[in-house]
């Protein structure tokens, strides 16, 4: 014990690199892997982004495509459809933030007060399961259950006699809008109160118990400790939302549209599906999202600062 | 000690798995490389070939064709005869439609019993390994320009529709090949061309691209039938399918008022290529120009007269109630499901010796007696909502066939024997009957197809394997149309309609020219329709005629023109201005005189 508490006091001074390889080799050995699937799959792929700069054609590959410049990002921002897929984007993806982003916390806590440890279980995993529903089954079980006519709600509602015509929730725009939201929020909630009830096991019962003593009720204890105790969760988490504030889920949105919202359901991800994917157009589809990615980034990089201005950690 | 030895040896198993995971995610590539060094060397060397025979034309063809018929065939003798093995192997990547697993009759389209079947009677005969590619049938497109990019194109690029191929040729997938070389390797594929006159539609840009497939009786559109609810004719006191969209509008309303069905026209979504086709709506006879300009299958007609009358009648039918309120919502699998659930009128779909979709009405509905649509013979004009009983036929020639620029010289010839072999009487009809006793039986000298094949390892693919055998022909033929039609016309159900779809076919067949006409195809691509076509076709048009399907009938004039100025604008204005002008250049069919 003694020799190897020695070694380390030397190891601390001397060559580190050398010893720690030697005694843990296998660990390094280890992370080669993942470092290399993150080269591979993320960086290695990075020399693609020309196809933003050329015209790039499939069948004469990069060395027989034309170099544009700038003239793809040109045509892109002269298009009427881009600034309406940029605007859809931006504003839904602010308003999936404004209502999906506090319930997951809301829920953590709510979850965490709970004391009957099955009910907290069965709870916690009915919350999960719609995560692990695909877009395409939501999709078709929010058209059954929405249709104005048919719709299971909507006849619900007719035959309690609460409507005279059914809730067009799905069909007309500003109907669909909420309901986009709404289902956005129900099928990512219970998935988002993981970290945060991790981060709230992590906070020290004898706050708690020193705070019950000094008469604090439920809900002063949350209030004063556990929302305390994951703020820095939260920021994180808030600063990494920001970052996807330009992209949607392009499953999330074909599966809930309709040609009837398209003012509304045309988005970024839709436009570059449909433009540029489905059109063959590649130069298209990597200029926008690239122009995505950058946004992303400049608003990370943005709110992280912002984030250490006010005292948090932030997240790089 | 024990123990650290354990743990460094898990450690290195978990380095090794984790390490093998990571390398077969790059796995095939090295495997598939191995096979296609060779086609990747020789692939560059033909792209050069090609280049030069572009820029040297038709004046090289003779010589080169000389050489290419000396490696593949022995010297003098065309044709399967000559057919010698390659001398290392020759890799050809055909093209299949991938329809959906309820669709393809096989499990897998790629590898199954037919599959199978060519490789061993055509591919190791000549050492040619036949493999498959799946197209999903729905993303024709999408899926051949994923395999641009990733340069995997099969060897032969083939499809239905003339303005896919041109497009193709525009974007540069295609090489033109020598006509003679085809003459030599594939005789009989070359003579049905020209016996079926439709060796004249080979040229592209004023180079050989294309090898056509036959479509016998393709003036007529006979395989795709209507079939109505004649019950609830006989039921409102009327008789027969409505002849006009009057009488079409006066059933509905009565079979509304009589609670036989409450939105009788049904609905679903509109899709793909082929939506709303307008050529029941246009003016007779039809002005050439607009025809030639805007009077194609593929990007829908907004903005003209026909297109016009058709969707004011949507208009109509849905402010009338008849048409589904929320169709814009629903599959068209649920148009098959109002169907069998005795929900709308009608249904359409191609003819087949088994028919799943009447099946199962008859299933639900065992008192059901239905009728076919039958197509008169002569044009019958509606003077209120200007529809006629005109029909598109479907084309003169059946699937076309390319080569793809990175094929090289060795799959090309290969790709010209598999056409040669798959023409030939006997391989042709396997392919299309299947093995006697298992997929047909001979009845009064007649082979009739077993109408339930499921479960059989012979099973065949979608429509008889048309998928594999389409290169040939695009419909089986025994050389008459009485017998062609009972071939497919559905067996087993309470009702025999094999009269009704022969008098359809005899119909059809006399309207042909006289009131119906095949589209208008042009021996050049437009870069308008490439740049444009996807966009009108599935994003805009979509959009705008539901608007103009749903909204009140007093606003739909102003709305036609708002929309149709949005959709010119869009980029069909520039399709039809650059077809016109290859029209003008006499780079098109006509209208018969």
């Amino acid at each position: 014990m003694v020799k190897n508490g020695a070694a380390k006091a030397e190891v601390r001074t001397k060559t580190t690199w050398k010893n720690a390889m030697k005694r843990d080799w296998q660990l390094y050995v280890l992370l080669l892997v993942p470092l290399a699937l993150v080269f591979i799959f993320n960086f290695a792929t990075y020399p693609g982004l020309r196809v933003a700069f050329m015209d790039y054609k499939p069948a004469k590959g990069y060395d027989g495509s034309e170099w544009v410049g700038m003239e793809t990002f040109a045509k892109i921002f002269r298009d009427s459809d881009f600034t309406r897929a940029l605007r859809n984007s931006v504003i839904f993806n602010v308003l999936d933030l404004v209502v999906g982003f506090p319930v997951p916390i809301i829920l953590a806590l709510i979850l965490n007060e709970l004391r009957y440890p099955k009910f907290k279980k069965g709870a916690q995993t009915i919350l999960y399961l719609p995560h692990f529903l695909s877009w395409a089954i939501v999709g078709s079980v929010a058209y059954t259950m929405f249709r104005p006519s048919t719709g299971l709600v909507n006849m619900a509602l007719m035959n309690a006699g609460i409507i005279q015509e059914g809730i067009p929730f799905l069909t007309e725009k500003w109907h669909w809008a909420v309901t986009y939201l709404l289902i956005g929020v129900w099928q990512a909630m219970g998935w988002g109160t993981i970290l945060y009830l991790a981060a709230i096991t992590g906070i020290n019962g004898e706050l708690y118990e020193a705070a019950m003593i000094d008469g604090a009720n439920r809900w002063k204890r949350m209030w004063h400790i556990t929302l305390p105790g994951i703020k820095s969760t939260i920021v994180t988490l808030l600063i990494m939302n920001l970052g996807r504030v330009m992209g949607s889920n392009l499953e999330r949105l074909v599966s809930l549209g309709n040609t009837q919202v398209k003012d509304f359901q045309y988005q970024l991800a839709v436009y570059i599906y449909a433009k540029g994917i489905n059109n063959g157009k590649f130069s298209m589809a990597t200029a926008v999202g690239l122009f995505q990615s950058l946004i992303g980034l400049g608003l990370v990089l943005l709110s992280d600062r912002v984030a250490k201005k006010l005292g948090e950690d932030g997240l790089l | 000690m024990k123990k650290d030895t354990l743990q460094k040896v898990l450690a290195s198993a978990l380095v090794g798995a984790m390490a093998m995971g990571t390398l077969t995610g790059c796995g095939s590539e090295p495997a598939d490389s191995s096979n296609s060094s060779s086609s990747t060397q020789s692939s560059s060397s033909s792209s050069s070939t090609s280049s030069s025979s572009t820029t040297e034309g038709s004046s090289s063809s003779s010589s080169s064709s000389a050489e290419a018929s000396s490696s593949s065939t022995s010297t003098g003798a065309t044709g399967i005869d000559s057919f010698t093995a390659f001398d290392s192997k020759v890799t050809l990547k055909i093209p299949v439609y991938d329809r959906g697993d309820s669709s393809n009759g096989v499990s897998d389209v790629v590898n199954n019993y037919w599959t199978q079947w060519v490789q061993t009677n055509f591919g190791d005969k000549y050492n040619i390994d036949v493999e498959y590619v799946a197209i999903t049938r729905s993303a024709v497109m999408t899926d051949y320009t994923l395999l641009a990019a990733g340069k995997d194109l099969p060897t032969i690029c083939m499809e239905y529709d003339y303005d896919k191929l041109a497009t193709w040729q525009s974007e540069g997938y295609l090489q033109p090949y020598d006509m003679e070389q085809l003459k030599t390797i594939a005789p009989t594929y070359y003579q049905n061309m020209v016996d079926n006159g439709i060796d004249v539609y080979t040229q592209l840009n004023g180079e050989d691209y294309l090898c056509l497939g036959m479509r016998p009786y393709g003036n007529t559109n006979y395989t795709f039938i209507t079939w109505y609810r004649q019950d609830w004719v006989e039921k409102v006191g009327m008789t027969g399918y409505p002849k006009t969209s009057a009488e079409r509008l006066e059933l509905f309303q009565k079979l509304v008022d009589e609670g036989i069905a409450e939105h009788p026209a049904g609905g679903a979504k509109v899709s793909g290529a082929g939506a709303d086709q307008n050529y029941g709506w246009r003016d007779q006879p039809q002005d050439e120009l607009t025809w030639a300009t805007t009077g194609d299958y593929q990007i829908p007609a907004l903005s003209t007269e026909a297109q016009k009358r058709f969707l004011k009648f949507e208009n109509e039918l849905f402010n009338r109630g008849f048409k589904n309120p929320e169709y814009y919502t629903r599959d068209l699998s649920e148009q098959d499901s109002d169907f069998i659930n005795g929900k709308t009128f009608e249904w359409s779909g191609y003819t087949s010796s088994n028919m799943e979709v009447l099946k199962s009405f008859y299933e639900a509905n065992p008192d059901a007696k239905l009728g076919v649509k039958i197509n008169s013979g002569k044009l019958e004009v509606d003077p209120e909502w200007k529809s006629t009983n005109s029909f598109r036929p479907t084309n003169v020639f059946g699937a076309m066939t390319a080569f793809s620029n990175t094929a090289t010289e060795d799959q090309i010839k290969a790709a010209m024997m598999y056409m040669e072999w798959m023409a030939q009487e006997e391989n042709l009809f396997t392919m299309t009957w299947g093995i006697e006793g298992k997929n047909y039986n001979m009845v009064d000298g007649q082979p009739v197809a077993v109408a339930d094949q499921k479960g059989l390892e012979e099973q065949q693919g979608h429509n008889n394997n048309v998928d594999y055998w389409m290169i040939v022909t695009a419909a089986k033929t025994l050389g008459n149309i009485e017998d062609d039609i009972k071939a497919i016309a559905p067996q087993g159900l309470p009702q025999d309609f094999y009269e009704d779809i022969l008098a359809n076919y005899k119909g059809e067949n006399a309207m042909y020219n006289n009131g119906a006409y095949s589209d208008c195809n042009f021996a050049t691509s437009f870069d308008s329709v490439t740049e444009y076509g996807t966009t009108l076709k599935e994003e805009l048009y979509p959009e705008y005629r539901d608007q103009l399907t749903m909204c009140k009938p007093e606003e739909f004039d102003a709305l036609y023109e708002e929309l149709s100025q949005k959709y010119l604008d869009a980029g069909y204005q520039a399709v039809i201005d650059e077809r016109k002008e290859a029209y003008e250049a006499g780079l098109s069919t006509k209208l018969p005189k």
